[in-house]
């Protein structure tokens, strides 16, 4: 092992081991640097949202290039921290109501933007003809045909499974509903399978940090 | 006497924290050369830069810390160094977690000594936002305006020659996001239908699955799935990186996480089952 390696990688290695140590069982020192972990991080937030944003977008221009009217801004923001009195917190209310006055405008612009070209996205031929097949591609009208039909039929059952306003008794009703039932386990298993090679992704990257950088492995 | 095949539904997890161990130092140090295909996703990521404007700048925005560096990292390495081999601008901007910006800065620096590209000449970064949505319908109307200076030299972003001719995202060539959170729905939202530029995603694999509909509409032209994403396009490139030697680890620990999951389920069958009684049925 080279000791000349930077105090970083030590400290990055003694705090992975240390973290790793509750698989064991609980213990102080993983305690210890999961408290020293997440403080860390809030410190770090503190500090890079007054240099990136802040102090470039707001108090240089305000201090250094004669844009003062952001100085509003300041009371605006301090408006909200009137909710702790009992006297003055209406007046967060301002603030409040401007905040969501912009958001809901911005919501309401993003949802459409984002979910039209889906409904769009969701209209598909049931049969395929083979002109409409983009130029190189492998797939054959049938082929496509059937993956059609089959996202047609597993978006309307999903769909129908949501239908909570009344109660399913057709028995046609029943069994799309639970078709959508199976159909979204599916997507469960899925979604499953993703996060346990997250999860293994993450876990990879450390012991190769410590196998690699700490004691220098592979 | 209790059947011992009854136990395996109660093994220590110790003891199987030490196989999967065992498993991945073994991946990580003896590569075994598995399959991996290139999924149309990756192809259509790879495909978005290949045939991206080369006049016009693209955006690489990250929205990742340590916790999830292990997928993120390496799909924000590969991203770069294509950008990088097409000799095409690029900047960086960061959301949500402030370590994004200085981790993908980092990177981008090692990437750029072997590279040879210069900062302010050939990339930028426009550092973190906490505002994502004022600043990304700001990024729409006016870049220079919005982010008003560069995260690293601190001066005014129009004097660095890589953002000659660069004013809003009408001069944007590709955007590609690579997040460990939902950022993607404020980029389709608000920016997307504002420009031509191809919007890809590199997602960690815990939401990959969930994407796959913006896909299938066209509103995101490609995806890195995870880990396996980064490995599929470092072999797109030709490169062999961390990725193309985690796969084999990430294979091997589902392969054993399958075996796990079917020996805990016979073990709770074996353990429901009633004993025999003295040879009666």
């Amino acid at each position: 092992m080279e000791w000349s390696h930077p105090i970083g990688v030590w400290v990055g290695a003694i705090g992975t081991l240390a973290l790793f140590s509750l698989i064991y069982r609980e213990n102080r020192l993983y305690r210890l640097f999961e408290h020293l972990f997440i403080g860390l991080a809030a410190g770090y937030t503190i500090k890079a949202v007054w240099t990136e944003t802040l102090k470039p977008q707001w108090w240089i221009p305000m201090t250094e290039e004669g844009r003062w009217p952001w100085v509003f801004a300041l009371a605006g923001g301090a408006l909200f921290y009137t909710i702790f009195t009992k006297k003055y917190n209406w007046m967060s209310r301002i603030s409040i109501g401007v905040l969501l006055g912009f958001a809901a405008g911005q919501s309401f612009q993003a949802t459409a933007n984002v979910y039209i070209p889906q409904i769009r996205g969701s209209f598909k031929p049931l049969w395929v003809r083979p002109d409409m097949i983009p130029e190189g591609s492998l797939v054959t009208p049938l082929g496509q045909s059937l993956s059609n039909i089959l996202f047609v039929v597993i978006i309307v059952s999903v769909m129908t499974y949501f239908f909570f306003s009344f109660e399913q008794r057709n028995k046609a009703l029943q069994t799309t509903a639970r078709t959508g039932r199976l159909m979204l386990m599916f997507a469960f298993g899925a979604i499953f399978g993703s996060t346990v090679m997250a999860r293994m992704a993450l876990l990879i990257d450390r012991v190769w940090f410590l196998m690699n950088r700490w004691l220098g492995i592979g | 006497m209790a059947n011992p095949l009854a136990r395996l539904d109660a093994i220590d997890r110790r003891y199987l924290y030490g196989v999967l161990l065992l498993i991945v130092v073994v991946g990580l140090l003896v590569p075994i050369p598995l399959p991996l295909a290139v999924g149309p996703q990756a192809r259509g990521f790879y495909d978005a830069i290949e045939n991206a404007d080369p006049n016009k700048i693209a955006i690489v925005s990250t929205l990742w810390s340590a916790s999830t560096q292990g997928e993120n990292r390496p799909q924000t390495s590969v991203v770069l160094q294509h950008l990088m081999r097409k000799r095409m601008r690029f900047a960086l901007i960061a959301f949500g977690d402030p370590q994004s910006t200085t981790l993908a800065q980092e990177l981008a620096e090692e990437l750029a000594r072997e590279n040879n590209y210069v900062y302010g000449k050939d990339w930028i970064n426009w550092g973190f936002r906490a505002d994502i949505a004022g600043t990304l319908k700001g990024l729409v109307r006016d870049i220079n305006e919005t982010i008003k200076r560069d995260s690293i030299m601190k001066k005014p972003l129009a004097e660095h020659p890589v953002m000659a001719g660069i004013h809003n995202v009408k001069d944007v060539s590709v955007i590609a996001e690579v997040s460990a959170s939902g950022n993607y729905v404020s980029w389709l939202g608000l920016v997307v239908g504002s420009t031509d530029a191809p919007f890809c995603y590199a997602p960690t694999s815990v939401m990959a699955p969930e994407l796959y509909t913006y896909l299938d509409s066209g509103q995101m032209k490609g995806m890195l799935f995870g880990i396996k994403g980064a490995a599929e396009y470092e072999r797109l490139l030709g490169i062999k990186g961390f990725t193309t030697r985690a796969i084999t680890p990430v294979s091997l620990s589902l392969v054993l996480l399958f075996v796990l999951i079917g020996l805990g389920n016979y073990g709770m069958y074996a353990s429901r089952k009633k004993p025999s009684q003295g040879g009666t049925a």
